[in-house]
């Protein structure tokens, strides 16, 4: 028992879910930043509170995705070894995604593509 | 010389609870850095793991703490709508910065990315805190783990920075007052 929980707490599955799940979260951010730009119906769905608006909703939405992707991905991942490397690349791509996606100059032109068809 | 209650909370989420963080981070990234086996001694891992276990996780409160009270507290003032006919907006910081072509891109694109951006940052300082906890002494033998878990606070830290300078300068354009 010792043995087995020793070897699944050195592999490094965790620290990849764990990444994963952050950078998950982060490309909801920007994606429901984005969409409520672009969307009327979204955007008012997203004022879940009305004093601090659209930014209630989709902030919570990311964060919902986060939380509940974790524990999935950690259950999955913990004893595996040697995917972190892959974890990073992927990581590294939903975070840049996200992170273009909340750029204000990014989402206001695709809002503007999307409200202008 | 006194402060209103908007003001002392904005004093709270941005100067008081954004510089711990971002002083707290050279001591985070530093004892994440040095936690090597051809660097210290199995009794100094133990001592700057405890060290490094309560200020990751003290780093991530503290950024909750200043995304929700700059989210749930300050932000509802910054946005509130002025009722109509009202032509002195200063108590409206938003409607203040769009009524000017000069100003409003503090608005459009200052406040809407730190908006945003503000989350990722308690975000990636969980993860962080969560894998130096997870690893403990492990860390000093999986450089990649501990790598990871630096580039990830390096990336809080700078969300950090965007989202702080750009409360500061929106702060100094159209104060909550």
């Amino acid at each position: 028992m010792d043995v087995q929980q020793s070897d699944s707490r050195s592999a490094d599955g965790a620290a990849a879910a764990a990444i994963l799940a952050a950078a998950i979260g982060v490309v909801f951010l920007g994606i429901f930043a984005t969409l409520s730009e672009a969307n009327t119906d979204f955007h008012d769905f997203a004022d879940w509170w009305h004093r601090v608006g659209p930014l209630s909703g989709k902030s919570s939405l990311g964060l919902i995705i986060w939380l509940a992707s974790w524990p999935f991905l950690h259950l999955a991942l913990f004893r595996r070894d040697g995917i972190l490397q892959a974890a990073i690349v992927v990581s590294a791509v939903l975070f840049i995604a996200g992170m273009i996606l909340m750029f204000p100059p990014v989402f206001e032109r695709i809002a503007e593509i999307f409200i202008s068809e | 010389m006194e402060l209103s209650n908007r003001e002392t909370w904005a004093l709270i989420h941005g100067i008081i609870v954004g510089t711990v963080f971002i002083l707290a981070f050279a001591g985070g990234l530093a004892g994440l850095w040095s936690l090597r086996w051809e660097l210290v001694t199995a009794e100094g891992i133990r001592e700057r793991l405890r060290r490094l276990q309560v200020g990751t996780w003290g780093m991530a409160a503290i950024s909750w703490i200043a995304v929700m009270t700059g989210t749930y507290i300050v932000y509802p003032w910054y946005r509130a709508t002025p009722p109509e006919g009202t032509t002195d907006l200063s108590d409206y910081p938003r409607s203040l910065l769009l009524s000017d072509p000069g100003t409003d891109l503090w608005h459009k694109f200052g406040m809407e990315w730190k908006e945003h951006i503000a989350f990722v940052v308690p975000i990636l300082a969980t993860a962080v805190a969560f894998i130096v906890t997870y690893y403990g002494p492990r860390l000093a033998d999986r450089p990649l783990v501990r790598y990871t878990a630096m580039a990830a606070f390096t990336l809080a830290f700078a969300a950090a920075g965007i989202a702080s300078v750009f409360g500061a300068l929106i702060t100094k354009v159209a104060p909550i007052l």
